[in-house]
């Protein structure tokens, strides 16, 4: 039996378990009254702990949390109606595209024809302001060489 | 082919569900949990009357925030990480200590290991015989209430949640050995004041 009583640590986790201590500390607990009585104190101490009544609300804390989740969103009530709706839609499109789509076609044709223009005339007016900008750095870099 | 009860359901399914647009099925996370949380928050929140509305918080920001677990840890777990940091925020608002830095350092013995107290080894008195026939319920009861919150916590979640150290360091984001050293340190002031209760009626 070894002089010393076993630490603290030691009592706890025989307490626990007398497999988790170093064959050491097992024989001298086999052998100390002690000890043993420690061992014994901590291991009542964790039964009455495990025993005691757990704390509970007074009130039902499911209800109250469900309560106050936040709603999912409603379904709408007619779902059939929407895809109705939208089946009208769709053929009023098909009927209006078969009717008056030979016009609409023309009408297209000679919007596209002016957009075309207007884009080209912009494009031209853009490229030529960039060269005269180029030419104009162009000139001052070459005053500003003369002089230096 | 019907589904089977929601108290029947794994993490993964239950959590689908809730997702899937069935908010009933969150009742069922809160009867799983509901003992972790109610002790967690009894624990740590002193003041009686902030109980409710911190436990129904902790629910709030579980059922807002589920999409985003990952099932890296237990439900369970997660749920209870919540809770702690819930309650964590409330102290730190009311300006209140989880543990008081100087009962963190206080211990003693917790790094290296020594013999018993003196004053116990010698003493020839049965302590269990003692304590045994007397209400240690009630007496361990309030031993515990008077520890640090961490304290407090930390017990309850070992010795009457039954968890794991690792489960206890995941839900505190403690590591393994500051929880293992806390709790020690915390049954080592229960067997102390569960002793001196002892030798105060024995005179």
């Amino acid at each position: 039996m070894t002089s010393s009583h076993l630490p603290e640590p030691a009592l706890q986790a025989a307490a626990e378990s007398l497999a988790s201590l170093p064959s050491a500390q097992a024989a001298h607990l086999h052998a100390c009254a002690q000890c043993q009585r420690q061992v014994a104190l901590y291991r009542q101490l964790y039964v009455a702990a495990a025993q005691l009544p757990p704390p509970v609300f007074n009130f039902d804390l499911t209800a109250k949390v469900l309560a106050q989740l936040p709603r999912p969103p409603a379904k709408p009530a007619f779902t059939w109606a929407l895809g109705l709706v939208a089946a009208l839609v769709a053929g009023v499109v098909v009927v209006f595209t078969l009717v008056f789509g030979g016009a609409l076609a023309q009408a297209m044709q000679g919007l596209f024809t002016v957009l075309g223009a207007g884009l080209g005339i912009g494009a031209a007016v853009l490229l030529a302001g960039q060269c005269l900008e180029l030419v104009a750095q162009h000139r001052q870099r070459m005053r500003l060489l003369a002089f230096s | 082919m019907s589904s089977p009860p929601a108290s029947l359901l794994t993490d993964q399914q239950l959590v689908a569900q809730i997702l899937g647009g069935n908010a009933a099925a969150f009742g069922q996370v809160v009867r799983r949990t509901e003992g972790l949380v109610t002790q967690m928050v009894f624990k740590m929140i002193r003041h009686p009357a902030d109980r409710p509305d911190l436990a129904q918080e902790i629910y709030l920001k579980a059922y807002k925030n589920l999409a985003g677990f990952k099932f890296q840890a237990k439900l369970s777990t997660w749920v209870g990480q919540i809770a702690y940091n819930t309650c964590l925020h409330y102290l730190e608002k009311k300006q209140l200590v989880l543990l008081d830095p100087t009962e963190a350092t206080a211990d003693e013995d917790a790094p290296n290991y020594r013999a018993a107290p003196t004053h116990l080894a010698s003493t020839d008195a049965d302590p269990e015989a003692a304590l045994f026939g007397r209400d240690l319920a009630d007496i361990l009861g309030a031993a515990i209430e008077q520890l640090p919150p961490l304290y407090r916590t930390l017990v309850s979640l070992y010795h009457q949640q039954e968890l794991s150290y690792e489960e206890i360091a995941q839900i505190t984001s403690l590591p393994d050995g500051t929880v293992k050293n806390y709790l020690f340190r915390a049954r080592k002031q229960l067997k102390l004041h569960l002793l001196a209760r002892y030798q105060r009626a024995d005179l």
